[in-house]
């Protein structure tokens, strides 16, 4: 167990220094991620906003169908992506956080490469 | 920044890319709109997102800048301070591009803000306070245009020097003389020195002294053209003299009344002085006689 939260404070470690992207997924009120535990409850919460932020402002646009939702947060950048491939009762969202001001269009090209792979 | 020029500036961002609404706001309230939705729905959308950049304040997160991506189209939202621009687009690459022009704009308009507080005599803290209490001339559409119709005037006045050191001296009108000396010519004889300049300039101020009624007018001299020798050799012919005779007063005048213009005197001519002068053998009309319908005989 230890050895493993070790192994996930690597891989944060790594990537703040590195300011690359941490990826993550999320289905059915659970989000996935290989940065910790942390870092995952963290961008489950920033999920969350977005994701209510956006309904918010759809639904006075009349657009309820949400693609992608992002923000800049101080120096950071959050946000995620409808997973197209995923099963339409069961969608999955892929996200991420990365620990610099991002373009958003690299941004999302980025969540569709990870989605991709 | 007046109405005319935010319409404008925003306006030119409406009509970039595959952009197809604007909304500016400062906090909850539309200053300007251009999206394809009723008004009480982009009320509804500026109080939703008032909401939003309230909750982010409430978290100490510092949101400025916000997208999503929805089946109908792309929205972007960029905050500065207490404003907001909204913008709608369609090609979800376009997002960087709009979000740096909306913060160029907001940056520009706080600017412009700040100046127009820092003219009105404020000192920098007051400004950028009043700035924050969002203290911002409104005007009305009379103002507007009167201040549109005197832009050049009041430019030319602000740029005064009494007016930039005291900003409640009395504006003095524009001198009728220029104070810039007149150019004098380069003739041969005449070196183009400064020396040569000075000697020159009295003159031309003695000429604007003298007094009006001490000049003499000229009077224009009516040119003679040559006259050939050949046409001095022909015969000149007597001009005929056409005579007007006014018209009948009962028949013709109301062809020449002028509709709408019961002022406009208008003479017309009787047919014998409208129809051409001709030479003695000259003919009517060189025209070919009119055809006459053939008729089928049987």
């Amino acid at each position: 167990m230890s050895q493993s939260s070790d192994q996930t404070n690597d891989a944060l470690r790594e990537a703040l220094e590195n300011q690359q992207l941490r990826y993550f997924r999320a289905s059915r009120g659970a989000a996935k991620g290989k940065t910790g535990t942390d870092d995952t409850a963290k961008f489950a919460e920033n999920l969350m906003v977005l994701q209510e932020c956006a309904l918010l402002l759809g639904e006075k646009l009349e657009m309820n169908a949400v693609a992608y939702a992002m923000c800049y947060d101080n120096d950071e950048t959050t946000g995620f992506s409808f997973d197209p491939n995923s099963h339409p009762h069961n969608p999955e969202v892929v996200g991420a956080i990365v620990n610099k001001r991002m373009p958003m269009r690299q941004f999302v090209s980025s969540l569709r490469d990870y989605i991709n792979r | 920044m007046s109405p005319l020029t935010l319409s404008s500036t925003l306006g030119a961002l409406r009509k970039a890319g595959s952009v197809f609404g604007v909304i500016f706001t400062r906090q909850n309230e539309v200053l300007f709109s251009d999206a394809p939705f009723i008004p009480e729905r982009i009320y509804e959308m500026a109080n939703v997102l008032d909401d939003i950049a309230f909750y982010f304040q409430k978290e100490s997160r510092h949101a400025d800048q916000l997208a999503f991506g929805y089946d109908g189209g792309n929205l972007v939202v960029v905050t500065d301070e207490l404003f907001r621009i909204i913008v709608l687009h369609s090609m979800p690459d376009e997002c960087d591009f709009i979000a740096k022009a909306a913060r160029a704009f907001l940056k520009d308009y706080q600017m412009s803000l700040f100046a127009e507080n820092m003219r009105e005599g404020q000192t920098a803290e007051q400004a950028q306070d009043s700035m924050l209490r969002n203290e911002i001339p409104h005007q009305t559409p009379e103002e507007v245009i009167r201040e549109e119709a005197m832009r050049p005037v009041t430019q030319r006045v602000t740029l005064k020097a009494e007016q930039a050191v005291d900003p409640t001296a009395p504006i003095n009108p524009v001198p009728a003389i220029p104070k810039t000396a007149p150019i004098v010519p380069v003739s041969p004889g005449m070196q183009a020195s400064t020396s040569g300049y000075a000697e020159e300039l009295p003159a031309t101020e003695h000429q604007i002294q003298a007094e009006p009624g001490s000049v003499e007018p000229i009077t224009p001299v009516p040119m003679q053209a040559q006259q050939h020798p050949a046409f001095e050799e022909l015969p000149q012919h007597e001009e005929p003299q056409v005579e007007i005779e006014p018209a009948p007063v009962g028949e013709e005048q109301h062809h020449s009344e002028a509709p709408g213009d019961a002022d406009s005197q208008t003479v017309m001519l009787s047919r014998e002085h409208t129809a051409p002068i001709l030479a003695a053998n000259q003919p009517a009309s060189t025209l070919p006689p009119p055809r006459m319908p053939k008729r089928r005989d049987g």
